[in-house]
């Protein structure tokens, strides 16, 4: 008769890390809101001996089976002990109270500059064709123009800016709006940021070039209040997503560039969940400005209240950036 | 700790937790991760069908699905399949379920619902966004430069999962996440057989070392079939005789006992070995 350290200390801890197990099973598929009191005030005790039990067990223990399981389930206990509490709702809220616009506010500084870069984009663009449209056709590609240019006469434009569409195809216009030019460059702006910040910025002077064009166009036939409505509805929304994405594009490329004392791929670790929030935004606010162009600006047609829209938009994503969840602890 | 002989040889990192114990966690193979996309892929493509069967079944007031739409619609199904899923059970969809493996914050902290929007948000820029471009026909979208630099782009995304030291792609990077295998493993019994019928003195338990030890633990773990006993006869001659042991014959009957008893006495001598500071790791080592 042999008598096996390991063996009675399985013996005697078996029950133990059998509930543990159990409980950690529930915890995974149910979250931690499903377990009763009882067994919640179970679980930090069950939890620490599985760990005591796993360096007892690697100390003593030559069965592979039993380190490896025990392995396994402190792991797992760990993950699921120190999870937070599963409320999908109570998440959301979190994200968009506390999160993004907290995100936001730090990224002010590369905000700033994109949005000199995309001012500086349009009132260039502006002053090129206003001073000669011969520049339109340099600034704006086709496809962007779709028939508009230095040859269309002020009826034709404001045709195209007053086109009503069908009722019903709302949704329609909202997903064709989304996958148009804008996403592709909001996309380009942020991922190309990881080249050093340069291909963002260039891409939002362009962006701002081709507004400004457009702008000077418009103003050439007398019809500035009018296109600066038809765009600003959704164009507002749509441009502060384009900041978003610039910004966390710029700091995605200062995060390559200067990585600091840690490794590149620490450093994003380390300040990508910011970068990363500021991109979720922007996505958001492209979602909004579908919502806006598709079916807004389809609805409200008188110059008026469209310009007003698009200053309350502006004011909106002002405030929520600004204010909301200040002093709100992480 | 020796690796396991059967399993896939993985990339081990250590995590330590706040009480101070470190733990080991593997990486997901780029393999098993592919396997488990595609899979949540299909889940999701098969939900987002059913969604546009039903629009068609209750036909939506004059709603077209134009390729815009469907795009649309699969954006909004799929990553709201990602995410309820990687929230509701902690890191872990269907498809990863399926291959055991869960998406953990690379710190060892909590998971956050930021962490887990953000790599999901990016499985959209990484892979899907390039992919849905090429479909929709719109004006300079579709040439071939196009598609040459969508290839570039999914390429240099590949690229990052490879070069990165933990197989972490660009969402999980920015997330601050990482992907790990953890399987869910049962506690095997015990081979130590409560009354031994054979007998092994001091000597003869002086030859093997740990390593061996747990080579016979993989042995006797096997599923028991014709392919097992043959194996286990020929480790019991080649134990017999290294360590020369020859108080009786050992019919094929009694080959499974005889291994066990071993195991047993070796895993005793073993352990008390390593309680006394004099771990012998293999048969090679003299200690």
């Amino acid at each position: 008769m042999l008598t096996l350290k390991s063996r009675e200390f399985r013996k005697e801890r078996e029950a133990s890390w059998r509930n543990l197990e159990s409980l950690v099973e529930r915890a995974q598929d149910y979250g931690l809101a499903a377990i009763s009191t009882e067994d919640l005030r179970e679980f930090p005790l069950l939890y620490r001996s599985a760990l005591s039990s796993l360096s007892v067990a690697r100390a003593i223990a030559l069965d592979r089976a039993l380190v490896d399981y025990l392995d396994n389930l402190a792991l797992r206990s760990f993950l699921a002990f120190y999870s937070r509490p599963v409320s999908i709702p109570a998440r959301i809220r979190e994200f968009l109270w506390r999160d993004l616009p907290a995100a936001v506010r730090s990224l002010a500084g590369p905000i700033a500059v994109v949005l000199f870069t995309l001012v500086l984009g349009i009132v260039s663009g502006f002053l090129l064709v206003n001073g000669d449209e011969g520049w339109y056709p340099v600034l704006v590609s086709p496809g962007m123009a779709q028939g508009r240019g230095p040859n269309s006469t002020r009826d034709e434009l404001l045709q195209a800016i007053s086109q009503k569409f069908a009722p019903g195809s709302a949704l329609v216009q909202m997903a064709e709006s989304l996958f148009s030019n804008n996403t592709m460059v909001s996309l380009l702006i942020f991922g190309l940021g990881a080249a050093a910040g340069i291909p963002t910025l260039l891409l939002t002077f362009a962006n701002g070039l081709t507004l400004g064009a457009f702008l000077a166009l418009h103003a050439h036939r007398g019809l500035l209040g009018q296109f600066a409505g038809w765009v600003s509805i959704h164009g507002v929304t749509e441009l502060s997503a384009i900041v978003l994405f610039g910004a966390a594009g710029l700091k995605l490329g200062e995060l390559v560039l200067f990585p600091g004392r840690h490794s590149r791929a620490d450093a994003l670790t380390l300040h990508g969940p910011v970068v990363g929030t500021v991109a979720v935004g922007g996505v958001l606010m492209l979602l909004v400005a579908a919502v806006l162009e598709g079916i807004f600006r389809q609805t409200v047609t008188d110059t008026d209240s469209r310009l007003a829209v698009g200053f309350l938009s502006l004011l909106f994503w002002a405030a929520y950036f600004g204010l909301a969840g200040r002093g709100k602890k992480p | 700790m020796s690796a396991p002989a059967l399993a896939i040889a993985r990339r081990e990192r250590r995590l330590l937790t706040p009480e101070g114990v470190p733990l080991r966690i593997e990486l997901a193979d780029p393999g098993e991760r592919i396997a488990a996309f595609l899979a949540d892929v299909f889940f999701s493509t098969m939900a987002a069908l059913l969604a546009i069967l039903g629009g068609l079944l209750l036909g939506a007031a004059g709603l077209t699905f134009t390729l815009p739409v469907v795009v649309l619609l699969a954006f909004v199904i799929r990553n709201g399949y990602f995410l309820f899923f990687e929230l509701r059970w902690a890191g872990a969809t269907p498809g990863k379920r399926l291959l055991g493996l869960r998406v953990i914050d690379h710190q060892g902290g909590p998971l956050g619902p930021g962490a887990v929007v953000t790599r999901n948000l990016l499985r959209q820029a990484e892979f899907f966004f390039p992919l849905e471009l090429l479909l929709i026909t719109q004006g300079w979208i579709w040439s071939p430069g196009a598609v040459v630099a969508d290839l570039v782009w999914i390429g240099a995304m590949a690229a990052i999962v490879l070069r990165s030291r933990d197989r972490r792609r660009l969402g999980d990077l920015i997330g601050g996440t990482v992907v790990i295998s953890l399987p869910k493993k049962l506690l095997l019994e015990d081979l130590v057989r409560e009354r031994q019928t054979f007998e092994f003195t001091e000597k003869q338990l002086q030859v093997y070392g740990i390593k061996e030890l747990q080579v016979l633990e993989d042995v006797l773990r096997r599923p028991h079939n014709a392919e097992t006993a043959r194996l286990m006869e020929e480790v019991r001659d080649r134990i017999r005789r290294r360590i020369g042991w020859w108080d009786r014959n050992v019919t094929a009957a009694e080959t499974e006992a005889f291994l066990r008893d071993f195991y047993t006495a070796q895993r005793a001598l073993l352990e008390r070995r390593k309680n006394l500071g004099r771990e012998k790791r293999d048969k090679f080592d003299s200690a």
